[in-house]
């Protein structure tokens, strides 16, 4: 570790930082939408996740300046910031969760905003038990990101890996008209 | 869009958060492209947002006769500076590219390989797609591809809504997944001619 240019490390945690402001930003939103202090909970976690790894980050690219161009370093430090920026913004949001009620037009809002959040069940039917996200395409075949799975008590945002059961309560961001897609998927309703 | 004066907080905040998500899908993909042009853009999204900020900080204040009203509204308040924030912060991205700084290759990498990707298409003379409008098409539920922006000789529409027409030549930025770009490559190409449900 001492002393070596680890570019491939950089790369690994641009595209966690990205992957995880993007994330936090819907996890925020949905802990707003459904005044959900667990999803809020898991916007903090994630924040703390996110001060790890730009530390790290800038560490790799201060001493990447020793070989590397300094000069095509300083956007990775610029990324970084900005990315930390991103992640306060999404705590920000997340922590209004914790007051007595919601704004109606925050509500309203929501459901008139262009991509729009959804909370539903995979049912007894549906084509996605035993599947992973991967495996059935779900963003390219319904237009929505799964990006949240609820079963039982637990949370999970690692999806990769990740078989639907029965029951598991899924949160997806996209156009509208995606929304009757991943309901067929989901078993809700016939196609 | 509407005019300003005929807008309510809610219109203004649903702005805002259509914003905040646009906004940081350009700042990357200027980055990614390298291109002035997109950046420029976000630049002046990030103004517009400061705009619609001030506007709803001040509509809310005339709105205000209680404390519970000013406890309810605070709320709104605090996560609509919260997307100014995001704003900014694809603001500093972009300025990356307006600034004219390098980019490290690893940078391109990591970009390749987040989660949704962005991608530039071009509609081909014998594509399916020209003439459609967007909600005709069901780009997003076909491919899961969205569109970001289309590129029309020199002038370029953000946030398209669904009643625009696709043209051939349109050039789309959009982000989504390797499989939907590549079935959208081939939509636009002309090599799939069926894709709706």
């Amino acid at each position: 570790m001492n002393g070596e240019i680890d570019l491939r490390g950089i790369k690994d945690i641009l595209v966690d930082i990205k992957d995880t402001s993007e994330l936090m930003i819907d996890l925020a939103y949905t802990s707003l939408l459904y005044r959900n202090e667990k999803i809020a909970e898991e916007v903090f976690n994630l924040e703390k996740k996110m001060n790890k790894l730009n530390y790290k980050l800038k560490l790799m690219t201060l001493r990447a300046a020793r070989t590397e161009e300094a000069e095509k370093l300083i956007a990775i430090l610029e990324i970084a910031n900005a990315t930390e920026v991103i992640a306060d913004a999404a705590l920000k949001i997340a922590e209004n969760v914790f007051r007595e009620k919601i704004h109606p037009i925050f509500i309203e809002a929501m459901k008139e905003a262009d991509e729009i959040i959804i909370k539903e069940a995979v049912t007894k039917n549906s084509r996605m038990i035993d599947k992973t996200v991967k495996e059935l395409n779900v963003k390219t075949n319904t237009g929505m990101h799964i990006f949240l799975v609820k079963r039982g008590n637990k949370y999970i945002y690692r999806l990769d890996n990740l078989t639907f059961k029965e029951n598991d309560i899924i949160f997806a961001e996209g156009p509208e008209d995606g929304k009757k897609e991943i309901e067929e998927l989901l078993g809700v309703s016939e196609a | 869009m509407m005019e300003d004066e005929e807008m309510n907080v809610k219109d203004i905040f649903t702005e805002m958060k259509d914003i905040s998500e646009l906004v940081l899908d350009l700042a990357y993909s200027s980055v990614f492209f390298d291109n002035d042009e997109i950046a420029e853009e976000v630049h002046e999204l990030e103004e517009r947002m400061g705009e619609l900020n001030y506007k709803i900080k001040t509509m809310a204040t005339l709105a205000v006769r209680t404390r519970e009203g000013a406890e309810k509204i605070s709320e709104i308040l605090e996560v609509a500076s919260a997307s100014e924030d995001i704003a900014n912060a694809a603001g500093d991205i972009s300025n990356i590219i307006k600034r004219g700084f390098k980019i490290h290759p690893v940078i391109l990498q990591a970009l390749k390989e987040a989660e949704e990707k962005i991608a530039k298409v071009v509609i081909k003379e014998n594509s399916n797609l020209a003439g459609l409008k967007i909600r005709e098409s069901e780009l997003a539920t076909a491919t899961g591809e969205y569109i970001i922006s289309i590129k029309r000789g020199k002038k370029r529409i953000y946030n398209p809504d669904k009643e625009t027409t696709l043209k051939v030549g349109d050039t789309l930025l959009v982000r989504g997944t390797e499989e939907g770009e590549n079935l959208l490559r081939k939509i636009c190409d002309g090599e799939i001619n069926e894709w709706r449900n």
